[in-house]
């Protein structure tokens, strides 16, 4: 191959390959970049300024929570690693003078709270627990304010502006300093004014016990007390006020030595224990301080039953079931107990009969997933006997529907064909369910009759290919129970006019090529040696062509000469005419000159038997000699 | 070798080569499940292993208790897709719409919503990946998306008119709308934008995300997506493909497959073998070869002989190629 040519296929392989190529490699993606090759660009500083200007205003507001929901959300900012570390410190900063700026407020705010207590009602602890906040308090400014200096000299150190808004928590700090000496002040003085303006307030002490420490419900208990004052001597002609967890049930009068009882029914609560107090309160006028006794506990005593429920099938959507059970009490029935079911959402309720047994009857709605579900069963206490619970699990299941189908094996282009078949599911024909028949001609729609039964028919266009045309059957239920489920199926499509077509185009090409091969031509020998056809003459001098050049290959193997390109038929065989033996040459010569009277005498029909006739002679003189 | 020769050579090599490299070219589509670059779902595709919907009408064969995914379509939708999505709807189904800069709008118009995508582009200076084009966004973890705390979003918009919608994540107070990427939202309002709702639809939902590239390869590592798009990913999984425009590279794929299968076409295929029988049989391969043999022939004659006359010789070779053609030589 010359150079030139090979720079040419260079050239357009490159060129097409090129163009190939850019089929899709030009594209742009304009909705998304690639993370990855994204340049990094970090805040600016007054964008961390406004987030730090947020946590600031909401702790100057009070509102803690939320300065920690905001400083929650700094901890996710990627700033650099310069400023990340510094936000860290920052934020690290922020988070202590926050919990600790809580701190101060609560601390301040329930010493407001003791010393109003106090001042009302005169209870020493209510002063000494003020006391105990204030202090507190002191000792959380202190820190505080050690903190403060610290983050301030320590962003001085960065030359930041966050610095500034440190700076400006002082202002609070020193609104909250104040306040706390005020009501340290207030606390003291409070405490001077009980002692000088009133000396005969004396207090109460008050006490309860019970007789039991547990109690089957309904049953009486004994409470008794006693009111005194600190130094012993009993107070008399008191109402106490009863208390029965924490709600007041009744009132008892104290008698002349301060003693007092009381006889109480345990009520119907079914829980583990239940909790008795008693207070004082005294009159208008009085000079006694309100006093508030111990807790009493008493343990309840009442008995659980328990449910015995049969398992229930699994259920599809849409369908109902039965729940059968009995409640048992030391494995006796209990008799005329509400029940109550409470099943996907809603609830029923029955009573239990002589053996102790209920049912229940009820459906699934048809939105409910399938799978376990639970239904809960519960009984209404009675007297002594408690509440019960229990749990059933019920499998909610969806079934499939079952297609069957049939159309025809093979139809023509032009026909319709049919494709037909039944639904059902386990319980019978489904009836009234969607049936789509997807192919290559598109989606085709109906119904399933009473039966189940449905039918569609598909069209096949004239100019349909023949094929195989493949089909999928669905059937959409519209119940929540049944499953959507396919079936495929296929029908042959033949179109007889391309088939006829194509056999005619067939014996056309086979016609015209046995034409080609046994009719007359005239062939000649390319430069590569491969036999081609001279334009409008038909293809009959294969033969000849093969007997001399077998002649010539056989002579020169015995001459030892093989003929130049450029030599003619007389010519080789003059060459040869002294090396061989006169029948071979005889032989040779005989055949040399048919051929050439086969090449160039224009005779339209030639016999070649006699060419080959003579190569087989001179095959077996070659071989004789 | 002939010019003409050579010239089909290289085409058949070339375009062989051009379709090798389109066969074996893994496909380059944005937000295509196949594709395994950054931008494509291919990881998506592992995940949830999604159907993939050529057809919009195949949703009225979908089971309701599915969840189809409609992320940045292309191709506008018609009011027969609207009618099969409300019946897919209204059965049950899901449908999770992830658009920013795409044609979802039309779908969601036709369905009657009210909430759209806004087509502004969504940046946030503080809270964001590398740069203010991937925000982070905070669910507050009480925004009905299970576990999900933090999402990264890649060049997003927002979502408007989102009244009577569940509003389940939105932009930080730091967030802006930008003009254009390297807006960086100086003298910008800075305030928090939805940019994942949920509403109900008949019996359905239709959760709306402001952004295509949440799931795409590049993006779903990052914070909490790949939890994200386990807790949309409910039943069945879909993906709808017939809004996409592909690549001309996808196209081209598109078309050999296309090919391929057409082969298989008993029509096609032998139509095909009889129009290249023909085109063999007809193409007048002779009279140049037997002029230029004829040509190489008399040219090895004078080689041969020296002394022998040419413009003889050419006289007696063209009246020889007008009577019969060329002179057979023995070889």
């Amino acid at each position: 191959m010359k150079h030139n040519t090979s720079k040419k296929i260079l050239l357009i392989s490159i060129f097409l390959l090129s163009s190939g190529f850019s089929l899709g490699f030009a594209e742009d993606y304009p909705r998304h970049i690639d993370p990855n090759s994204l340049e990094v660009i970090d805040p600016t500083p007054s964008h961390l300024f406004g987030i730090y200007d947020l946590i600031f205003t909401n702790i100057l507001n009070g509102d803690y929570d939320r300065a920690r929901s905001i400083l929650a959300d700094a901890q996710d900012i990627e700033a650099g690693p310069k400023i990340d570390s510094l936000l860290d410190d920052v934020n690290g900063l922020l988070y202590v003078e926050t919990d600790s700026l809580e701190g101060l407020r609560d601390h301040v705010s329930n010493a407001k709270s003791l010393l109003v207590w106090y001042r009302e009602s005169d209870v020493e602890t209510s002063l000494s627990q003020a006391s105990e906040h204030l202090l507190n308090a002191f000792e959380t400014l202190d820190g505080l304010q050690d903190t403060m200096l610290e983050s301030i000299v320590y962003l001085k150190g960065y030359e930041t502006e966050l610095g500034d808004r440190f700076t400006s928590l002082e202002g609070v700090l020193d609104a909250y300093s104040e306040e706390v000496q005020l009501l340290a002040e207030q606390a003291r003085l409070i405490a001077e004014l009980k002692r000088g303006e009133d000396p005969q307030l004396f207090p109460t002490a008050l006490s309860l016990e019970s007789n039991v420490t547990s109690s089957l419900l309904g049953s009486t208990i004994l409470l008794t007390g006693q009111l005194e004052r600190v130094n012993g001597i009993g107070v008399s002609t008191e109402t106490i006020h009863l208390y029965q967890d924490g709600l007041r049930i009744d009132e008892i009068q104290s008698m002349e030595d301060g003693s007092f009882t009381y006889l109480q029914k345990t009520p119907y609560i079914y829980k583990d224990s239940i909790e008795y107090h008693v207070e004082f309160w005294p009159r208008e006028g009085s000079n006694l301080i309100p006093s508030l006794s111990n807790k009493v506990s008493v343990n309840l005593e009442f008995s659980l039953p328990v449910f015995q429920v049969d398992s229930i099938e699994p259920i599809r959507p849409g369908g109902s079931t039965h729940l059968h059970g009995k409640l048992l009490l030391n494995d006796s029935p209990l008799q005329e107990i509400g029940i109550k079911l409470i099943a996907f959402g809603s609830y029923k309720e029955t009573n239990t009969i002589s053996d102790g047994s209920f049912s229940f009857e009820f459906s699934v709605p048809e939105n409910v997933r399938e799978g376990t579900h639970s239904v809960n069963l519960r009984s209404d206490p009675s007297y002594t006997t408690g509440p019960s619970e229990a749990s059933v699990s019920i499998l909610v299941v969806r079934s499939d529907v079952d297609i069957s189908y049939e159309s025809e094996s093979w139809t023509l282009s032009g026909n319709y064909i049919t494709v037909s078949g039944r639904l059902e599911t386990g319980a019978g024909p489904l009836e009234g369910c969607l049936v789509v028949v997807r192919g290559d001609l598109g989606l085709h729609f109906t119904s399933s009759g009473v039966q189940g039964e449905y039918s569609v028919d598909i069209n096949i266009p004239e100019d349909k290919l023949s094929s195989l045309y493949s089909y999928t059957v669905y059937a959409v239920p519209s119940q929540g129970w049944l499953k959507s489920s396919y079936v495929t199926g296929s029908i042959f499509i033949l179109n007889v006019y391309f088939v006829t077509g194509i056999a005619l185009t067939f014996v056309a090409a086979g016609t015209y090529w046995f034409i080609l091969t046994r009719g007359r031509a005239n062939w000649v020998l390319s430069e590569s040696g491969s036999p081609q056809s001279i334009t409008g003459v038909p293809d009959i001098y294969a033969e000849p062509r093969n007997f001399y050049e077998s002649a010539v290959n056989l002579i020169s193997r015995i001459v030892g000469q093989f003929p130049d390109s450029s030599i003619t038929i007389r010519e080789y065989l003059g060459d040869v005419k002294s090396i061989l033996s006169v029948r071979m040459y005889s032989v040779f010569e005989r055949l040399s000159l048919f051929y050439e009277r086969l090449v160039y005498g224009e005779k339209k029909e030639v016999d070649t038997g006699e060419g080959v006739s003579l190569l087989d002679k001179l095959k077996e003189q070659a071989d004789e000699t | 070798m002939r010019l003409r020769t050579v010239t089909v050579l290289s085409i058949l090599i070339a375009a062989s080569a051009v379709i090798l490299v389109t066969m074996v070219y893994p496909p380059i589509d944005d937000l295509y499940v196949k594709n395994p670059e950054w931008n494509g779902l291919s990881q998506m595709y592992r995940l949830v292993k999604p159907e993939r919907v050529d057809d919009f009408s195949e949703l009225t064969t979908i089971d309701a208790g599915s969840t189809l995914f409609i992320i940045g379509p292309e191709r506008h939708y018609t009011s027969d897709d609207a009618k099969a999505a409300e019946d897919y709807l209204s059965r049950g189904g899901k449908m999770v719409v992830m658009d920013d800069f795409g044609s979802a709008n039309t779908l969601l118009v036709r369905l009657g919503l009210d909430a759209s995508f806004t087509g502004k582009l969504l940046a946030d200076p503080l809270f964001k990946d590398k740069n203010h084009l991937l925000p982070r966004i905070r669910t507050e973890g009480s925004g009905g998306l299970g576990g999900v705390i933090t999402i990264e979003l890649n060049y997003p918009t927002t979502i408007s008119n989102t009244e009577g919608t569940n509003i389940h994540a939105s932009s930080s107070r730091f967030s802006y709308l930008a003009e254009n990427p390297d807006d960086d939202g100086t003298n910008k309002p800075s305030e928090p934008h939805p940019v994942i709702v949920s509403t109900r639809f008949g019996a359905g939902e239709v959760v709306l995300v402001s952004d295509s590239s949440v799931f795409i390869n590049g993006m779903i590592e990052r914070a909490d997506n790949k939890m994200l798009l386990e807790e949309l990913a409910s039943g069945a999984v879909f993906v709808d493909e017939s809004h996409l425009e592909p690549t001309r590279l996808t196209a081209f794929n598109q078309f050999f497959t296309w090919f391929y299968w057409a082969l298989g076409r008993v029509e096609f295929r032998y139509g095909l073998l009889l129009l290249v029988g023909l085109l063999v049989f007809k193409v007048d391969w002779t009279e140049k070869d037997i002029n230029e043999g004829s040509r190489d022939e008399l040219e090895a004659v004078l080689k041969a002989h020296p002394e022998a006359d040419r413009r003889v010789l050419e006289r007696l070779d063209e009246s020889r190629r007008k009577k019969i053609g060329p002179k057979r030589r023995p070889r």
